[in-house]
């Protein structure tokens, strides 16, 4: 077999060539990596942000929370039904929540500029109970009754008036930042929470936009589907497991970024291909001689084979790690974009994990394959004699 | 032979990496026609609006009601000279990723205001006609073959139910997001709801006499509902469309780093294939040198090959574009169903021969400076 330090000498021999040929190859697999992280982090904060033991009730159709409502009276019909898990007191678990969207003007923004949409969360006490990856981080939780509101960690700074003992002001009122929370990464972070009944007053809103409940056991959720299909008060509204609900939520927006990721990704994938299809022929037709002497000293077709395939693999590996690494510190940054369908502005984080690690390594090393493999081949084929000739 | 012929045979001597560098070429200069539609499509509703429009919606956010008893005082405000109203319809069409935008509108003074839509006054008067009749942007229409006479269903969000509205003619809108949507009769939308809830709109839309006063003008609205339950945010269409763009600038941008990446990998490729051919050919330069070549046609030399294998590139690719990317945004939803690749394709095609240019110039310097002697000698 031919030693491995002669492929890794052939690479060093031409440094430029090597370098760049790393370096496009790199770039792609930072592409193809950024954006499995994105997608995974879209989906991490939306189907986060609900439990598979809550059930989220909204009205038939609705297709956010903020377009859904739900009635005082079909409301107290729902906190009796028997599928509602208790707390140790005894308490249900389940509470009215009212979502509404509000511009708010960014911090970093000038006066005049457009502000962003952000999601507003009318909550009851038990909400906290239901929500339990909800973490106050700073400060206190709003007193019930009172204008006090507490904002998600991506809220905190980003809008006016949105830091601990600042005061948010919009539909004419003025409301006193008293805390704020994280909730795992999710899409919470992104929302402001206060007093249910004061958020349903100030929007001149009746009812409440869902009820959110968690489920006694898992058989909880067909059951109450049942029972609110058969119950004529209760017809129009329909329950959603949670979790279901927010992943549903961002579809389009995960559709639009896994397809824009893929169409570039393929892009990168055929030209950095072609590139190092390139340099490895301009390796073999610069080494006909080395390789007339390798098969002259005896090393068989296959060997060559492997000698060439094997320096487009290594190519390959080093662009892949190097791709993979630039593509971790994206962990570092965030992402804001309105969601479509919650047409809230909500702030995704880049989710780097070992099996992103794993798919962008077998990618860069499926270019290299694939880029280096004719050119092997046609390495392999050189007669003998023709190649020992070779200037 | 004159320069730019003995470098286009030269280009094709090694021919499988002459095919496989125009190959890459091409590919990249289709893709970067289409980020760059993306990103147009995103910003032309900003480009398309007309500093003589204002907006008025809810101060609270885009999201909540304005009465429509406001319509009879804005049309009073002096400097006003039409007023219309809208409201987001919104609703489902087969699933979520379907989605378009469709908004109830006033057809009596919609298209007073929006004067730049491109429609017939036959299917103006056939949409009025039908209670239940719509009328959708040309992109739209092409997408899903919606033609004259077609029933679209609907499942309501905002407004419940199920819906069935009939195609009554089609319309150019100004921007892509525009062309793709579909109006049906704010009436219809009206008298589905209680007596209660009736007379909500979404938000009003302005025209003024003059554009330079659009600013007091925007005032004069909003200080008309300053203590009123509903207070009111008017702004120019521009600052209004870009709202929206501001929630999809972190997108814009990731699109445009990406299409400046893809120029730095064709850099990359091309930078590659050049700098192999000068390589490959030093004692053949030399001998050029030798019977009287100065080194700048030698420099020129190298350039030509980077402007070929960038320009034949680039053609292909500018002609593949439109295609391709045709058949992509005919299935892609929402604002990018009226999009157009057209205006991106020359200057992609002259990107990419810019690119090719700036590639062959460090092979070109090599070229230029070579040793005579020392390439000579290698080439025995």
């Amino acid at each position: 077999m031919i030693p491995f330090s002669y492929s890794l000498r052939s690479l060093a021999r031409r440094p430029l060539t090597s370098i760049v040929t790393v370096g496009g190859l790199s770039l792609v697999v930072f592409v193809f990596a950024a954006m499995l992280m994105l997608s995974r982090g879209v989906h991490d904060a939306m189907a986060m942000n609900g439990s598979p033991d809550n059930a989220l009730v909204l009205r038939d159709g609705a297709t956010s929370e903020a377009v859904s409502s739900v009635t005082r009276d079909q409301y107290r019909l729902l906190s009796a039904v028997p599928e509602i898990a208790t707390d140790g007191q005894g308490n249900s678990l389940i509470a009215g929540e009212m979502v509404v969207i509000c511009n708010l003007p960014r911090s970093d923004a000038g006066p005049g500029a457009p502000g962003a949409n952000v999601g507003l969360r009318g909550i009851m006490p038990t909400s906290l109970a239901i929500r339990d990856t909800v973490k106050l981080v700073k400060g206190r939780l709003p007193r019930p009754g009172t204008l006090e509101v507490m904002v998600g960690a991506a809220v905190e700074g980003r809008y006016e008036g949105s830091r601990l003992d600042e005061s948010l002001s919009f539909a004419r009122r003025q409301w006193p930042v008293v805390g704020v929370f994280t909730a795992d990464g999710s899409a919470f972070e992104s929302e402001i929470w206060g007093d249910e009944q004061n958020v349903a007053d100030a929007f001149n809103r009746q009812g409440y936009s869902d009820a959110v409940l968690r489920l006694k056991d898992k058989g909880s959720l067909a059951s109450l589907t049942a029972r609110l299909a058969a119950d004529p008060a209760l017809s129009t509204l329909k329950p959603w497991r949670e979790d279901l609900f927010f992943d549903a939520q961002s579809d389009t927006l995960r559709t639009f970024i896994v397809g824009l990721g893929t169409f570039v990704t393929v892009i990168f994938a055929i030209a950095a291909g072609f590139g190092a299809t390139v340099t490895m022929y301009s390796q073999v037709s610069n080494r006909l001689r080395e390789i007339g002497t390798l098969r002259a000293i005896g090393y068989r077709r296959f060997p060559v084979l492997r000698v060439f395939l094997r320096e487009a693999v290594l190519l390959s590996v080093i662009a892949g790690i190097i791709g993979t690494a630039a593509a971790s510190l994206l962990t570092l940054a965030s992402f804001s974009a309105l969601n479509q369908q919650s047409f809230t502005q909500i702030t995704f984080h880049f989710h780097f994990s070992p099996d992103v690690a794993t798919k962008a390594l077998v990618f860069s090393v499926a270019m290299g394959v694939l880029g280096g493999f004719l050119p092997a081949l046609s390495a392999a084929r050189q007669l003998i004699v023709n190649a020992v000739r070779a200037r | 032979m004159n320069l730019p012929v003995l470098a286009l045979r030269n280009t094709f001597r090694n021919r499988t990496r002459a095919v496989l560098t125009i190959g890459s070429v091409a590919v990249l200069v289709v893709a970067f026609v289409f980020l760059r539609t993306i990103i147009s499509a995103y910003h032309s509703t900003v480009d398309n609006a007309r500093s003589d429009r204002l907006v008025t919606r809810n101060r609270v956010s885009l999201a909540m009601p304005l009465p429509l008893a406001d319509f009879e005082k804005i049309k009073n405000v002096p400097g006003v000279t039409a007023v219309t109203y809208s409201d987001w319809f919104g609703g489902t069409y087969i699933d979520s990723r379907h989605f378009f935008a469709r908004f109830a509108i006033d057809p009596d003074t919609y298209f007073t205001v929006f004067k730049d839509i491109a429609v017939k006054p036959e299917a103006i008067a056939a949409f009025k006609a039908d209670r239940t009749g719509c009328l959708v942007g040309e992109g739209l229409a092409d997408k899903y073959g919606f033609k004259v006479g077609d029933v679209i269903h609907l499942k309501g969000d905002i407004y419940p139910g199920d819906w069935a509205f009939t195609v009554r003619g089609t319309f150019k809108g100004t921007s892509s997001f525009q062309n793709g949507a579909m109006f049906i009769q704010w009436k219809a939308l009206d008298q589905s709801l209680p007596e209660a809830e009736r007379g909500i709109v979404g938000s009003y839309t302005e025209l003024v006499k003059d554009a330079d006063h659009s600013p007091e003008t925007a005032k004069a609205i909003d200080a008309l509902f300053a203590s009123s339950a509903n207070e009111t945010l008017t702004e120019s269409e521009q600052s209004f469309s870009l709202g929206f763009l501001t929630g999809a600038a972190a997108i814009v941008s990731a699109l445009d780093i990406v299409s400046i990446v893809l120029l730095v990998i064709m850099l990359l490729i091309l930078g590659n294939t050049l700098a192999m051919a000068v390589r490959e050919r030093i004692g053949e330069l030399a001998v050029l040198r030798t019977i009287g070549f100065k080194p700048n046609k030698l420099f020129f030399l190298a350039l030509a090959e980077g402007l070929w294998l960038s320009l034949i590139g680039g053609v292909i690719g500018a002609l593949a574009a439109r295609p391709v990317i045709g058949a992509f945004l005919k299935v892609a939803s929402g604002f990018l169903s009226g999009a157009s690749a057209d205006r991106w394709t020359i200057p992609a095609l002259l990107v990419a021969v810019a690119v090719g240019l700036l590639a062959a110039a460090i092979p070109g310097l090599r070229a230029s400076s070579v040793n005579i002697v020392n390439a000579l000698r290698r080439a025995e």
